[in-house]
């Protein structure tokens, strides 16, 4: 953290989206990335936690999480499904999820996130504000376009409540980063599925067909090879669960 | 800038930089009990109550604390009580080191606020950001459920031992009925199983609460960075990009000429004095292949230059100033490879000696053999053949390295350090800054957990050379990454075991071969590499033995101790070994291992040939024998407890309802040694005091392991006192007796024989005097107990008493008493480790459900931290078994050298774990002591292959087994 050329804490929205339109000036949510990176280059920093934007609201149908909401606040939250929940508490231990928030999770779109995949599966939509306005844009479109969040805010997201939830996972321990992880939901309108660690970051697929467009990078924990496998594997398994069979 | 923050409910107005850190913040405000484990905040050792919530303090920015409530440990510590939790935490013996004690003592206060009742789930959670290498967790979630039980308003059961009935007469084995279930209790109490030939005992043998538990619980200053010195520089250490390369130039023109820097150092300013960092005894093994800084780097991370500056920014902005011309070599990673002819040499330099053969970078080869083992293999009706590759692990130490170095008043080096060995630090420091062994001292305050890494003098001649060049204080303490690539490692091996077998299944000829890496350095490669050699040939009769070994220089981050020390490495191929011949055999896994393995009254046969002082037949007059030996009561034991009877059971094995899963069962005899014979010294002096209790100095290095409790016991049980009066001071190489260092599972055998010595010293003149006092002629017949000593008639005497008559009234004299202690003998310990797995035969996904391991230490001096060292070395041998590993790319970078990527277990997905201590008496050992510290390593890793042949039929011979490794193992590819 040598490199931290100012801080600032800006009081309100436009405050904050103009100082994150000058050179080198990045939002601070939680911090628990960015100032746990020792080898980043020389930043400004806006520290967004003044802006009211924290919260969960569950009204009309729609559960929609203020983007500094912590992962801890979402899962001691009963408005949000269990499945978020439980995502919440997966993606981080008890001493970071305190600080880490739902918008910092998805502006840093880490490919093994399965908090992003599970929001995947329940049609997140992403409440953007920028220069001109606020807009509402799917979670999968900004996580294909992560520089637009470089001057733009994230203010909340939206998430769907409904339908029955499986997500199954491989990694190297039980609450390990899963080498792979699929969710899976079923609701009124058919399934939605996203998979962790096949991409550079989580990604919708099509339930029918899972791995069709995939082609996973190989690391030490496992091989691209490996990695279609377990996509198979893990899609299929959360399929047969939803169907009720073993 | 200025930040104002409630501060344990005060309001703090702090002066910070704008990169600073919370946790910098707070420890420049004192709070001693917030500390350093990475800046990534995984370890949790930083975590503080953040507007009430626990919240690592290292990735929080002091400016975004501004107008927030922080609390500290330091808010319960307003008198000298305790806390209930803080009582908990002390009482059930949930800190070893207790370095990040703090954190867990306020997740604990935030969860019992939320919640008083919490579930065993719910307390995990709570743990789950608090890396711990050394309980397991498994007290620490007891110490959570009593302190919950003491604020609801409840009566805590007494947190004691399970003493259970023994199911064997000690020497044969029994058939454990499949309807015998073990006692109910918590996983954190120790099953003790008393022996009737150990003699009853006031102090040893109780589950007393550590001497150093309230400085712990408190948080107060302990661990070498609690302790401010005014002035104080910190270093920095540039470290090789390259993993093979020479230094053709170096400027360090610019980094001097940075504001803030005192001194830079290198090759070019630095003595070229050689030595070897390993900390063991004099004369440490050859080659001495290091020097401080050498214009040649051997592994990526090695040593270019260091900077002392006035911040750790400063130092670490200067050493990317120093501008390095390398001249980049090829490099060799494999041990297998590094001897081949077109293996680079690492090690060409002239002033390296010793070297076995350095164009082949085979800097040892160590043989032994008892009988004529080819001969044997050749006449056995069986044989059998099978290689076995084992990985590098990190210690990881939640305390990463650290040391200060300061020139005192008389113009002396002192040296504050966490190390495991404080006499041979001075021993090898002094030569390397050009002093006096007599001008140089070496302080050894609390430790944050070693394991072996810290068996090293590591970084103590950088802060040394840079507190000469500066004449100020100096501290380096490394980055997380830093301790990854630029501390010690387990060294990886490849070994092959043959074995003959005859047509009983007896044992005919067994040998051991091992190519050993020693990375670029020596170090520990000759004991490590003998260690396994004797742990891997020790535990089964066989008139053949031979170990056949080479040890190779490569170019991967430097190996060196680690807790096992070369015995897990062994002991996974042999256990695999042994599993598959029993099986090949027709015969029950377990029955082939007893028909063969060692028994009261059998020679070790191999054991005096394979060690630092290794020597021939011809020199011997006869071997060593085991005297003591409970591995049927821990079979028995063991088996209860994991319920071995279902190995066979089709239906468990298959669960129906889960029909990917395939469950498994697997057993491991273990056989460690206790201290090295001939070589491992321990020293320890007692004094009176005026109101009749005793000060106790000893060289001896407690790292968390509860070792000063156990020698404070030793002596109290000797003195007639409550352990409370005995106050143990270790080291401090200006006051402390010697000792060769916390290492080879030596303590309680041989500093706690000292200590008994030194307390029969004092004890034989306390009964002289109470004597004189009482007017009896034969001092012998006088008894000490209860504080006092006891006439035959019942009169009696206070200790106090004798004290105030000996330092005032009369004949003045200082009653004190020297100790110290070398063993001709090695007893080992023996241990059965039984594991339960499941297999998700689709994805080579393994869950380790419950370990169980029965240990023989002999008597357990205080059964509480002798379970804690076992559930501790348990979670260590899983990490080892599962999921640890470095991994280097091709160019020899670690590509994981963070927790995380660097996977080892959380509080919230460990296994069950159970532990039992079987007594047996060991006549040569303190009150009947064995060790116990480094058995629990070396069961898990074969355990668990065994539990997943008997769940799959697959045999994985490679460590560790990652899902993927096991996936392609299941398909046969």
């Amino acid at each position: 953290m040598s490199k931290i050329i100012s801080y600032q804490r800006p009081e309100n929205l436009e405050e904050a989206l103009s100082l994150l339109s000058l050179d080198n000036h990045v939002p601070l949510a939680g911090g628990t990335l960015l100032n746990a990176n020792e080898d980043m280059e020389p930043l400004h920093l806006v520290d967004l936690q003044s802006l009211a934007l924290k919260g969960i609201d569950n009204s009309n149908g729609k559960l929609k999480i203020g983007a500094m909401t912590t992962l801890h606040e979402i899962m001691k939250n009963s408005d949000c499904p269990d499945s978020i929940r439980l995502s919440s508490r997966s993606e981080l231990p008890s001493t970071l999820r305190t600080l880490a928030t739902i918008g910092g999770t998805i502006a840093s779109c880490d490919s093994d996130s399965q908090l992003i995949a599970s929001l995947l599966v329940h049609d997140a939509a992403v409440t953007i504000l920028n220069s001109d306005g606020e807009l509402s844009v799917p979670l999968q479109e900004v996580l294909s376009e992560p520089e637009r969040l470089e001057s733009e805010l994230i203010l909340s997201i939206d998430v769907a409540t409904d339908g029955e939830f499986i997500l199954e996972s491989t990694g190297r321990t039980p609450t390990d980063k899963p080498i792979v992880a699929v969710a899976t939901r079923h609701c009124s309108d058919g399934y939605r599925m996203a998979i962790t660690g096949v991409a550079a970051t989580p990604v919708l697929v099509d339930p029918e067909n899972p791995t069709a467009s995939l082609q996973p990078s190989s690391d030490f924990r496992g091989n691209s090879e490996y990695r279609m496998h377990l996509a198979k594997t893990l899609a299929s398994r959360t399929l047969n669960l939803l169907n009720g069979e073993k | 800038m200025q930040i104002n923050i409630e501060l344990n409910g005060q309001e703090t107005t702090i002066d910070c930089e704008v990169h600073e850190t919370l946790l910098a913040a707070l420890r420049r405000e004192g709070m001693s009990s917030v500390r350093f484990g990475s800046s990534s905040g995984e370890t949790g050792a930083s975590a503080v109550l953040f507007d009430g919530l626990l919240a690592s303090s290292e990735v929080i920015l002091a400016a975004q604390a501004n107008g927030h409530s922080v609390v500290t440990l330091e808010s319960l510590n307003t008198d000298s009580s305790l806390h209930p939790v803080q009582a908990a935490f002390a009482a059930t013996g949930a800190m070893q080191s207790g370095y990040s004690v703090g954190a867990m003592i306020l997740g604990t206060l935030q969860l019992l606020e939320e919640n008083p009742d919490p579930t065993e789930i719910e307390i995990r959670d709570m743990l789950s950001g608090i890396l711990d290498r050394e309980t397991a967790y498994v007290k620490p979630v007891a110490a959570v459920k009593q302190a919950a039980a003491v604020l609801r308003g409840e009566e805590p059961e007494p947190f004691r031992p399970l003493i259970l009935k023994p199911m064997t007469d000690g020497v044969n084995p029994v058939e454990v009925d499949p309807d015998d279930s073990p006692p109910m209790a918590s996983d954190a109490i120790p099953r003790l199983i008393p022996s009737s030939e150990v003699p009853s005992t006031s102090v040893v043998g109780q589950p007393e609460v550590k001497v150093d538990a309230v400085r712990l619980v408190k948080g107060n200053p302990a661990f070498t960075a609690d302790f401010d010195i005014r002035g104080l520089l910190h270093a920095k250490v540039l470290h090789s990009p390259h993993a093979h390369a020479r230094i053709i130039s170096i400027d360090d023109s610019e980094a001097l000429s940075l504001p803030g820097v005192h001194a830079v150092i290198h090759h070019e300013n630095i003595d070229r004095v050689k030595y070897a960092s390993g900390g063991q005894s004099y004369p440490n093994p050859k080659p001495h292949d290091q020097v401080s800084f050498d214009n040649k780097v051997r592994h990526v991370g090695d040593r270019v230059a260091a900077v002392a500056a006035e911040t750790p920014q400063i130092a670490k902005e200067a050493c990317s100033l120093i501008k390095v011309e390398y001249e980049v070599l090829p490099a060799v990673f494999d041990e297998l490879e590094a001897g081949n002819q077109d293996a680079p040499v690492i090690h060409d330099e002239v002033d390296t000696v010793d070297i076995a053969d350095r164009d082949r970078n085979l800097v040892h080869q160590i043989f032994a053999e008892r009988g004529d083992v080819d001969s044997a293999l050749k006449n056995a009706d069986r044989t059998y053949e099978q290689t076995f590759r084992v990985h590098q692990v990190q210690p990881a130490p939640i305390e990463p390295h650290i040391s200060t170095a300061w020139l005192d008043s008389d113009e002396r080096l002192v040296v504050r350090t966490a190390t495991q060995v404080p006499f041979h630090t001075r021993r090898m420091l002094a030569p390397l800054v050009g002093m006096d062994i007599k001008d140089v001292r070496i302080i050894k305050p609390r430790i944050g957990g070693g394991f072996g890494a810290k068996q090293e003098m590591l970084i103590e001649d950088i802060v040394a050379h840079l507190a000469i060049a500066t004449r100020q204080p100096v501290q380096l303490e490394l980055t997380r990454a830093e301790e990854f690539y630029a501390s010690r490692t387990r060294h990886p091996q490849t070994l092959t075991y043959r074995t003959g077998v005859d047509s009983e299944g007896n044992l005919v000829a067994q040998e051991l071969k091992l190519v050993g890496n020693t990375g670029p350095y020596g170090t520990h490669g000759y004991t490590v590499q003998t260690v396994a050699g004797l742990r891997g040939l020790s535990s089964y009769n066989c008139d053949n033995k031979r170990f056949d070994c080479d040890v190779m220089y490569t170019n991967i981050p430097v190996p060196g101790a680690y807790r096992g020390y070369g015995a897990p490495q062994a002991l996974f191929g042999l256990e695999a070994h042994m599993e598959d011949i029993a099986i090949d055999l027709g015969m029950d896994p377990i029955e082939f291992r007893r028909q063969n393995w060692v028994k009261v009254g059998d020679e070790m046969n191999i054991a005096p040939h394979l060690g630092e002082h290794g020597t021939i037949e011809e020199e011997l007059d006869e071997y060593p024998k085991v005297m003591s030996n409970g591995i049927e009561e821990c079979v028995a034991q063991g088996s209860r407890s994991i319920g071995w009877h279902r190995r066979h059971d089709e239906s468990w094995i298959n669960p129906i309802d889960r029909p990917h899963i395939r469950r498994g069962l697997g057993f491991a005899f273990c056989m460690h040694g206790t201290s090295i014979p001939f070589l491992d010294m321990g020293g320890c002096s007692i004094k009176l005091n005026d109101d009749g209790s005793f000060n106790m100095l000893v060289g001896a290095t407690d790292l968390g392991t509860g070792a000063d409790t156990v020698l404070g016991q030793i002596a109290a049980e000797v003195l007639g006192v409550p352990l409370e009066d005995i106050r143990v001071y270790s080291s401090d190489t200006d006051v402390t007796p010697f000792d060769t260092g916390a290492y080879a599972s030596s303590t309680t055998y041989i500093s706690g024989t000292a200590a008994k010595k030194a307390a029969d010293v004092v004890r034989t003149r306390l009964k002289e005097r109470a004597a004189m006092l009482l007017d009896i002629e034969i001092p012998c017949s006088i008894e000490l107990r209860d504080r006092r000593a006891w006439a035959p008639d019942g009169r009696s005497v206070s200790l106090e008493e004798i004290a105030l008559d000996s330092l005032h009234l009369n004949e003045q004299e200082q009653i004190m008493g020297t100790g110290s202690h070398v063993s001709p003998d090695c007893p080992p310990p023996f241990a059965a480790q039984f594991v339960e797995i499941e297999v998700d035969v689709e994805t080579g996904q393994i869950e380790i459900t419950k370990m169980v391991m029965a240990v023989d230490c002999g008597v357990a001096i205080n059964p509480v931290t002798a379970s804690g060292q076992v559930e501790g070395g348990m979670l260590q041998a899983l990490g080892y078994a599962h999921c640890e590993e470095i991994v280097l790319d091709d160019k020899g970078e670690m590509v994981n050298p963070s927790f995380g990527p660097y996977r080892i277990y959380r509080a919230d997905e460990m296994p069950k774990t159970e532990v039992f201590l079987v007594q047996t008496m060991e006549d040569s050992g303190p009150f009947g002591a064995k060790a116990v510290a480094e058995i629990p390593k070396d069961g898990v890793a074969p355990a668990i292959r065994n539990a997943i042949l008997n769940a799959t039929g697959v045999r994985i011979d490679e460590l560790p087994f990652t899902p993927e490794r096991v996936h392609r193992a299941l398909k046969g590819s």
